[in-house]
């Protein structure tokens, strides 16, 4: 295994800085979760779901983190556990996932703050002045990226509040304060896939202390923005162009549109810069600042191209975004149980380690593809369905290898 | 240091090999545990019954892989319970598995008189007296031990096969209703897991008998597969209640419910007496084990026509489903944090435990006719009580130690 840890002189970023990276990391999509659980579940069940779901979320991130040793970006940690035709293939889905979640995240900014002018090519060029403004950004690299989330987050809680109490939304706690599991499985799900990519960004933590209790940090800021979505009646990507007309107000328009491009900036740094560690991975003799620029410039390519043919969110593009999700979650849950059984399997060693943590992973998404082609309008069953698959298979795979193993040993 | 020795009981035979623990297991299943195949697939169709039958055990052989794994190999499931949760949870534990003894015991007793009254035509009072015969052989038989339980358990778990497969063969092959595609459910793996899931807590108890870890882990696993074996006989078969077995060769199912009988309620006498040398920090004796059989008996006849019996059974299976569930998490948790002491363990683990039990109890008073989801509730509640208590103990310990910067990434 080859590990190639971050320079010494890199990892210095401390709890606050981690934690605000990655918590204003949130985005206005993920953040939706939360009111659109809330319209659906009623606000109670919302609240205790995005509860348990960020728990969940926040100890599959802890052991995510353990297992990196800090050292590692996100590809070097998966290779150096499914091996290098599995890291591969993680880099061209993650690669894939996140420039489509780049163009994704300028989409929603843009309707955020340009639906209400109904003009598309307004929408467009303001798009590409986004991405490419991100993109320029990104130049300045992981320093930039905690001076702007540093400085941003403060100002995102402070407006979050504002907005939450001139939207005037009506939050009813009518309904039970029962625990959804679905409803829990939406709300890991919004950040599964950044989960898996944590170590990308925790490698540059300072101490193991710093790592852990940013992660902490992290869960709650997310389920600050979660529950925000719920109080200010945020429950699909165009609530905030909604308010803004019903609103009205100069100084809530701005506040609002701030608050919009704030939270774009945050995660489509965070976007180039995860995908910076593919981009190392696939391209090691290209090691210059200028690749951040050009992940970015390939979002904001990707962005018009599906803009400007109107694909984005028609049905094979949701097909494939659910697609993708759905692998790099599963990702994250095979990674998980690997870590665990090299914890506890210490009797015997466990030949083919690598190669059967990557068919467990495949058993996973070739469940996901079959089960979002039979229920293509549903989001989380595939996904959900894929984890079961992958942990079937790895239980059926312990149970094998113990049961050699013991015939094997039998005095 | 997990154990002391002042834990420690002696007792004999420490020589058992992976056939002998695996039959001892796997014919101890009763007829409940037999027929909860026919039930499920009467539910949800045979496919899906096998199904669940299949990802149930699975599941359970993993639990009791942990089981195994955290117990020291000296030591009863009572002690292995008090190592990870203290003195007083091995009392409480103690005082659980003393009466889920006596419901299984009696649950045992009647669903075998029920089988006898409905295949000879006898009067309920005659199916009472049956089963109180039962019970005093089953005591008198319990008496030769743990040696003559392993002898007569692997006689019986061939003979259980053999009548089976000719059930089997003679069977009429009733078609289903409803045969549904491959599917299973929640409910249904758990309505499988449900039936074995006590044992599975109580396994140190027998696999402290054991020759060495292979052995253990080879008879976990083929202990797996004959109670699946046997779970899907009664889906092949389409039984799901004595009346079902009633209609084949009187003389077979007689001698089937004999040995059924006698292989679950012989075990369960010797996992009750764990129980007993808790209390009495001796191991038990012949007399001890005529005794536990014979109150067993008295509980039957007075406790069978309880009204309150399924709902006793069902909290008592739900506070041990919470307290597996405890142990296992428990046992996690010390193997993967080793970087902070952790103080209270014992305190948060049986807070944990506590909580799942009273989610568990609070769920089945609210829907009693919902056992499954009761305890889904209370081993739930218990999962989330500790995770929400290792976010807290991380986040304070990271929070101690964020001017670590010696500490080398």
């Amino acid at each position: 295994m080859t590990v190639h840890p971050v320079a010494k002189h890199s990892r210095d970023l401390n709890f606050w800085q981690l934690a605000c990276i990655l918590g204003a990391a949130m985005g206005l999509p993920a953040s939706a979760v939360g009111g659109a659980l809330a319209r659906d579940y009623g606000s109670g069940t919302a609240l205790v779901s995005i509860l348990v779901g960020n728990l969940v979320l926040w100890l599959i991130g802890l052991a995510i983190v353990t297992m990196s040793h800090q050292k590692n970006n996100a590809i070097e940690n998966i290779k150096s556990y499914m091996g290098n035709i599995s890291g591969i293939i993680a880099s061209a889905i993650l690669i894939s996932a996140f420039l489509f979640w780049y163009a994704i995240q300028i989409k929603g900014a843009t309707i955020e703050l340009f639906e209400h002018t109904n003009n598309g090519d307004y929408k467009i060029w303001a798009g590409v002045l986004l991405g490419v403004f991100v993109a320029g950004l990104g130049l300045g690299g992981i320093r930039l990226i905690s001076w702007v989330s540093v400085v941003s987050f403060p100002i995102l809680v402070i407006l979050a509040f504002y907005i939450a109490i001139r939207s005037g939304a009506t939050v009813s706690f009518e309904g039970t304060w029962g625990f959804s599991l679905v409803g829990m499985f939406t709300v890991a799900l919004t950040w599964l896939p950044g989960t898996v990519n944590l170590p990308t960004f925790f490698r540059h933590a300072c101490s193991r202390g710093d790592a852990f209790f940013a992660l902490s940090l992290m869960t709650l800021f997310h389920i600050f923005f979660q529950v925000f979505a719920i109080f200010s009646g945020v429950y699909e990507s165009s609530a905030i162009t909604g308010m803004i007309s019903n609103v009205g107000g100069s100084f809530f328009i701005v506040a609002a549109s701030i608050f919009v491009i704030l939270l774009y900036l945050c995660i489509n740094l965070v976007n180039i810069y995860f995908a910076s560690a593919i981009w190392d991975m696939l391209f090691p003799f290209y090691k210059r600042i200028s690749k951040y620029a050009i992940i970015g410039l390939l979002g904001t390519i990707i962005f018009v191209l599906l803009q400007s043919s109107d694909l984005l969110f028609q049905t094979p593009l949701v097909f494939f975004e659910n697609i993708i999700t759905g692998f790099i979650s599963n990702l994250g849950i095979v990674l998980l149980i690997d870590y665990l059984i090299s914890i506890i399997v210490r009797h015997r060693p466990r030949a083919y380690e690598k190669f059967w943590s990557s068919i467990c992973w495949l058993i996973g998404c070739s469940t996901i593809i079959v089960t979002q082609a039979l229920e293509p309008s549903n989001q989380t069953l595939p996904i959900i369905s894929g984890i079961n698959a992958s942990l079937l298979a790895f239980l059926v795979l312990v149970l094998v290898e113990e049961t050699v193993w013991s015939i094997r040993h039998l005095d | 240091m997990l154990h002391s020795s002042s834990n420690t009981v002696s007792f004999q035979d420490k020589n058992q090999n992976y056939w002998q623990l695996a039959s001892i297991q796997g014919a101890a299943l009763g007829l409940p545990g037999i027929l909860i195949g026919g039930i499920v697939a009467s539910e949800i169709g045979p496919s899906g019954a096998l199904t669940s039958i299949l990802i149930g055990n699975i599941i359970l052989w993993l639990i009791g892989l942990g089981i195994i794994q955290m117990s020291n190999s000296e030591v009863n499931a009572i002690v292995n319970i008090g190592d990870y949760l203290g003195k007083w949870s091995k009392f409480i534990s103690a005082l659980l598995i003393g009466t889920s003894f006596l419901i299984w015991f009696t649950l045992q007793s009647k669903s075998f008189s029920t089988l006898l009254g409905e295949v000879l035509l006898v009067p309920t009072r005659q199916e009472l007296r049956l089963g109180a015969v039962m019970g005093v052989l089953t005591a008198i038989l319990s008496m030769g031990g743990i040696k003559f339980i392993k002898w007569f358990n692997t006689i019986s778990l061939p003979l259980l096969l053999l009548i089976l497969t000719s059930l089997f063969f003679s069977s009429h092959h009733t078609k289903y209703a409803n045969s549904y595609i491959l599917t299973f459910s929640f409910s249904s793996i758990l309505t499988i897991m449900m039936v074995t899931l006590p044992g599975i807590i109580n396994l140190p108890t027998f696999f402290r008998h054991s020759r060495s870890k292979s052995h253990s882990f080879l008879a976990l696993t083929m202990m797996t597969l004959f109670v699946a074996l046997i779970q899907s006989f009664s889906v092949f078969l389409n039984i799901s209640g004595p009346k079902g077995l009633a209609s084949y060769n009187t003389i077979l199912i007689i001698i089937f419910g004999i040995i059924s009988l006698l292989s679950i309620n012989i075990v369960n006498i010797y996992l009750a007496s764990g129980v007993w040398e808790v209390i009495t920090r001796r191991p038990a004796d012949p007399r001890d084990y005529a005794a536990i059989g014979l109150v067993g008996t008295g509980a039957f006849a007075v406790l069978q026509a309880l009204p309150a019996m399924t709902f006793l059974e069902n909290s008592v299976n739900g506070f041990i489903a919470c307290v597996g569930v405890i142990l296992m998490i428990a046992f996690l948790i010390r193997i993967i944090v080793q970087h902070r002491p952790r103080k209270l363990e014992r305190f948060i683990s049986n807070s944990c435990w506590f909580i799942g039990c009273a989610a568990s109890l609070i769920s089945l008073i609210q829907n009693p006719e919902m056992p499954n989801r009761s305890i889904l509730i209370g081993v739930g509640a218990s999962a989330l009580a500790f995770l929400v208590v290792i976010f807290v103990e991380e986040t304070f310990w990271s929070f101690k130690n964020l001017s670590m910067r010696k500490s080398k990434l």
